[in-house]
Order: structure tokens, then sequence, then C-alpha cells
């Protein structure tokens, strides 16, 4: 299973394509590369009144939503959000703390996992330089980031491999061409968001290239 | 917590009414390259579907008001404009009479990658004579701290 693990709709405040505009491109890009799914990660909100499965019925495709968090330790993607979590956590806060964050995920039965890590301000490296303690319960970082620049994207490779964590990839995308840039391969399926946490814990997936999901003719 | 005037989020404020006169639109028209013929040419635009001269939808960006609503926001010292949504309702005519109308609908922070940011939105509404609403426009304008200021 392939999946982009870090897209923005226009729901995000800086993002500037609709669901279904996501859909229709991707429709396109399908016809040459494999991409089962998307997750749509909302800057500071859960989207949780929208439904897309209709979208992805008609589109043939997985549709998940999770959250993008601003953190005291730099963005965190949240996968696998629930009442729990919106309870404890008010999203709009972009203060939270992030070592409470990913470990409130875990507790919840969700996963927490820090995006771009090797970016400045809003990346985990730096606070981790600066002395920041992100707890016990960090599994995985977001090894390729589709907006990060290669040296940004070198450090939060480094970070994964020093603290041995496990790496995903995402796009980024705030626009309906930067989907699928980067993506994470699965090796077992995944049909609901319960199972994709799942797999992100297991350990059992990697990041890749938008090149790297090209179909072989 | 971002400091600002918590009194002024959502009051609407009316910032001026603008006379629409074809001079008008032909000098935006001319200004911004529009060469259709519904915008430039009275006789072509009668047996257009609007039936006559009207002005290109962001002709709204002409009516400036002299003072916007200010939530003196305490943060930062460089500001720019971070984006614009525009929905266009109704065309804008010849003797039109437009009336702005503004209100701050939200306030709030974010970090990106150069740092903490400030997002002040505002949503400016556009109404005919007629009380129609022509265009509605959401601008959010972002506050940052100076580069030195930052380091």
């Amino acid at each position: 299973m392939i999946i982009d693990m870090h897209v923005h709709s226009d729901v995000s405040d800086d993002g500037m394509a609709a669901v279904e505009t996501y859909m229709k491109w991707l429709a396109k890009l399908r016809r040459n590369h494999r991409i089962d799914g998307i997750v749509f990660t909302e800057h500071r909100l859960f989207n949780r009144d929208a439904d897309y499965d209709a979208l992805a019925r008609d589109y043939d495709i997985l549709i998940f939503k999770g959250t993008e968090a601003d953190t005291d330790c730099g963005h965190v993607l949240c996968y696998g959000m629930n009442e729990k979590i919106l309870s404890q956590f008010d999203l709009k806060n972009v203060h939270l703390s992030g070592r409470d964050l990913i470990s409130a995920m875990e507790d919840a039965g969700g996963i927490g996992i820090p995006a771009h890590p090797g970016r400045r301000y809003i990346g985990l490296v730096e606070h981790l330089e600066k002395g920041y303690d992100i707890g016990h319960a960090l599994r995985a970082a977001e090894q390729l980031n589709g907006g990060s620049s290669k040296q940004e994207n070198a450090r939060a490779q480094q970070l994964v491999v020093e603290r041995q964590l496990f790496g995903i990839g995402g796009s980024d995308a705030h626009f309906v061409s930067a989907v699928g840039k980067f993506m994470t391969t699965f090796k077992r399926p995944i049909r609901t968001v319960q199972d994709l946490v799942e797999q992100l814990y297991s350990g059992d997936y990697r990041p890749i290239t938008l090149e790297d999901a090209k179909i072989q003719a | 917590m971002i400091e600002f005037d918590q009194s002024i989020l959502g009051k609407e404020f009316v910032l001026g009414t603008f006379q629409v006169t074809e001079d008008m639109m032909r000098a935006f028209a001319q200004a911004v390259g529009e060469t259709c013929p519904q915008y430039v040419d009275p006789e072509a635009a009668r047996n257009t579907a609007s039936g006559g001269l009207v002005a290109p939808p962001i002709f709204y960006d002409v009516f400036r008001a002299d003072q916007l609503p200010d939530p003196k926001v305490k943060f930062g010292k460089v500001g720019f404009n971070a984006g614009q949504r525009c929905e266009f309702h109704a065309p804008i005519r010849p003797g039109d009479t437009i009336t702005m109308k503004t209100r701050i609908t939200d306030v709030y922070e974010k970090t990106g990658r150069t740092g903490k940011m400030v997002f002040v939105v505002r949503e400016t509404t556009y109404e005919n004579q007629l009380s129609e609403k022509v265009a509605v426009v959401e601008q959010s304008q972002v506050r940052r701290e100076s580069g030195a200021a930052r380091e």
C-alpha cells in the first residue's frame, strides 16, 4: 500500500485546493503511479465533520483524516484522532506540549509523528539540540517531506538513524501538483485509519519518492 | 498568547461608498490589459451574456479605504499580504454605487520555518445600491518579527 501521509486541503489556512480537486489530479497521476491513499493532515484542526467516503468510493482511493499540530517542539502529524484527544488538546493552541501530545496519542490509540523534523523552528531536531526532552513515546518521524529542502530532509534522516525511529514520507502538498512527491509504502494492507495506526507502530514501511511508485510498463 | 484588541473581532465597519463610472471601468481594463469586449466595448457588450458593459471581477480592488480597522496586534514589525480568497456574486456596472464593509474575522498565530507569525483575517463585502453582494474578499495579513529580532 502506498499512501501520501501529509497533505493539506483548503480546510487548512494555507491550503489551496479542495479535496475533490486533489482526487481529480490523483486520478491522472494514478494512471502511471501506484497511489492507494492520502491523508489530509490539516493545520491545527481535525476536520471532524468532513465525510470523504463518497469521494473515496468514486475515485477508488483511501482518504484518511489527520491533523498537523503546532507544538513546543515543532509540528506533529497526528493519525487516529479521536474524541479523547480532542477533549484533551486545544488544537488551535500553537504552544501544545509535543511530548505530551505524542504520548497522549499513543494512550488514545493513535500515533503522533514529528513533521519535517529537519526544519528550523518547526522541526524536532532543532528543539532536541536545544535540550528538549521528547520522552519515550516517539516511534517515528517524517523522514522525507515534500516541502523541505535536501538539507532539511538530510537532518530528518539523521534523526531517524540516530534515534532508531521508523521513517514516513509525505508530500506536505498545499496544492495539487505537489501531491505524491514523497509517500510511504506499507507492506501490509490498510483499509481503515486504525489499520494505518497499527501499521505505523509495526515499522513495516518506508518512505518513497513518486518515481519509486511509478508503474513499470 | 497574542495580545490584541479583542473588542474589534467580528465588528462591521463601513469603509466607504463609491460611484462607478464607465471611465473608471475603461481605465481599469486598460491598466490590467483586459481586451474582452464585455469589459471594454459597450456596443459589443450588449450582445454578450452580461447584456451590457460590466467590470472585470477584480475591479473591486479599485475601492480603497482611508483607514482599515486595526486590531493593534502587539507582535512583529514586518507585515505583508498573505493571500486573498475572492467570491464574485454579481457584476459591477457603470452607474452602480458600491458600499464597502469590512470586519476582522480572526486573529491567530502559528509557527513557520521563519518563526512565529500572527495572521489577521479580514472579510470585506462589496454591495451595490440594491443591497446585492457583488463580491466578498477574505484577506489575510501576516505579521512577523524582523530577521534580526528572530535571531
